[in-house]
């Protein structure tokens, strides 16, 4: 009998061990993030389309990029973003402009964007509760002729605290999310103010006057509201707040940095 | 034989006493777990117009890594003010910073009510807040962080099983900062200042027993409170007093 017994709790104990073990991979797994693909989540932006044609071109380098972590002691191994960004510019730019062929005749503007930086941080390095992204793109602009227009640098930005998630892998998508949302804003509020792009927007509508006539005569704004917008468009690029100067720089024809 | 009986009731008496002992330290600590909180509350506009059908939004400041207001707190708020409301909506924030993309993002939300004007003129932005309906905006700024932290715990897990021993405190303190923009005239017209501070104790006798000092919830009770004494206090609308 008290072999029986004796039996009985070893295999108690190795059980009981095994789940242990169990539950502690299961925490250590958790807490790595091994391949994530984000699923962007970019709300259709709230904004007047400007009379623009523009071709988004995308590389293919741009559209199979993933960011490969060389450092195995790090959170991360890869992180798939590629069609992430190409979703969030398709809908800023497919609502701020009408989006057309590279063939088409009615091309005004190329657009090509380009990855220069990506970094992240997460919780097991900083010690702090939250996973961070940053990315740093280049806006290659070109005209209808493929001229170099202008080249735009901006960077988003994405933070998200981790008491808000469940793994390693919900926190590098939604932070991922918030740093091209952050992104997208930026496009979305001052393409259209950027002084090349107003210029080109202006000389496509002929002048600043017959573009507030036809607007006033498609939705109804008047000639002045038209003129106030885009004072409003141009104070917004001047008073950028401290923490956006590193944020966006636009300058015609040559590369910011 | 009488020696193990004689052992067994010599346990449970221990026993007895160490529960009594746990449970008078656990009530001791448990009412010493609480927060101060203090509430300073600015009216600046006395005529606040809420009618039926008319909407609000809580939104929590992001503007830098540094400012990082919790969205735990912002809906906290936001529900304290749906429950002491009856006609009046309250729409979420993450809805409302959807719908308003890119407007009201971290780095683009206004900070001061010009700048709300300003992005006013977005035709499609002075319309969509139009037919929401939405009179004003509350704006929370601030965070809770731990302030000190004393004590340890040491937890070790053997084949006989396993368990904490020590005792931990710490204190945690919320400071926010409310402001209610008026949406037709572009004005501030009130501000609520919170500021709580709780401390928190962990002792630990094979089971740590957390008592924790809630602090942002009080904070957010606090303000909570004073933001709908705040908006009950017009004759047009229809607020009741939360509990």
């Amino acid at each position: 009998m008290n072999n029986i017994k004796i039996e009985r709790l070893k295999k108690y104990k190795a059980v009981r061990f095994k789940v242990l073990g169990l539950l502690l991979m299961v925490s250590l797994l958790s807490a790595c993030a091994n391949k994530v693909t984000v699923v962007a989540d970019i709300p259709t932006p709230l904004v007047e389309k400007v009379p623009l044609n523009v071709h988004m071109s995308y590389t293919d380098e741009f559209k199979n990029h993933i960011y490969i972590e060389n450092e195995k002691s790090r959170s991360l191994n890869s992180l798939n973003f590629a069609q992430a960004q190409q979703d969030m510019f398709d809908a800023i730019f497919g609502q701020l402009t009408t989006l057309v062929d590279a063939q088409s005749v009615s091309k005004d503007l190329t657009i090509e964007p380009e990855i220069l930086d990506f970094q992240y941080t997460a919780p097991a390095e900083t010690k702090l509760k939250q996973y961070e992204v940053w990315i740093k793109y280049r806006l290659k602009i070109l005209g209808s002729d493929d001229a170099k227009v202008a080249d735009w640098t901006i960077k988003g930005y994405g933070k998200t605290p981790t008491a808000l998630l469940t793994s390693a892998t919900k926190a590098f998508n939604s932070a991922t999310n918030i740093a091209l949302r952050d992104v997208g804003a930026q496009l979305a509020t001052r393409f259209a103010g950027q002084r090349k792009i107003k210029a080109l927007i202006d000389t496509k509508s002929g002048s600043q006057n017959s573009l507030a006539k036809n607007t006033a005569l498609d939705g109804g704004e008047s000639e002045d509201e038209v003129l106030e917008k885009a004072e409003f468009y141009q104070q917004q690029t001047e008073n950028e707040p401290e923490s956006a100067n590193e944020s966006a720089n636009i300058e015609g024809g040559e590369d910011s940095e | 034989m009488k020696v193990p009986i004689l052992r067994g009731v010599k346990t449970v008496n221990n026993f007895n006493r160490i529960t009594k002992i746990l449970t008078a330290l656990g009530v001791a600590l448990a009412a010493s777990a609480c927060t101060t909180i203090n509430v300073d509350h600015v009216r600046l506009q006395d005529d606040i117009s809420l009618s039926k059908g008319d909407a609000m939004v809580v939104l929590g400041r992001h503007q830098t890594p540094e400012i990082q207001t919790e969205a735990s707190l912002v809906a906290c708020i936001g529900g304290k003010l749906r429950s002491g409301t009856t006609d009046i909506r309250i729409i979420p924030e993450a809805e409302f910073v959807n719908q308003f993309y890119p407007w009201f993002e971290a780095r683009t939300a206004p900070l001061r009510p010009e700048k709300l004007r300003k992005v006013m003129r977005e035709p499609l932005v002075a319309k969509k807040l139009n037919d929401l309906n939405i009179k004003y905006f509350v704006w929370v700024e601030g965070s809770t962080e731990r302030t000190a932290s004393a004590g340890s715990m040491t937890c070790s897990i053997g084949p006989g099983g396993g368990g904490c021993f020590g005792f931990g405190t710490w204190e945690d303190t919320s400071d926010y900062e409310t402001t209610v923009w008026d949406v037709d005239t572009f004005e501030e017209v009130g501000r609520v200042s919170t500021e709580a501070v709780g401390t928190s104790y962990m002792p630990a006798f094979v089971v740590p027993i957390p008592l924790l000092a809630q602090v942002e919830g009080d904070a957010c009770q606090g303000m909570g409170k004073q933001l709908v004494e705040f908006f009950s206090r017009s004759a047009s609308n229809k607020l009741k007093t939360i509990k």
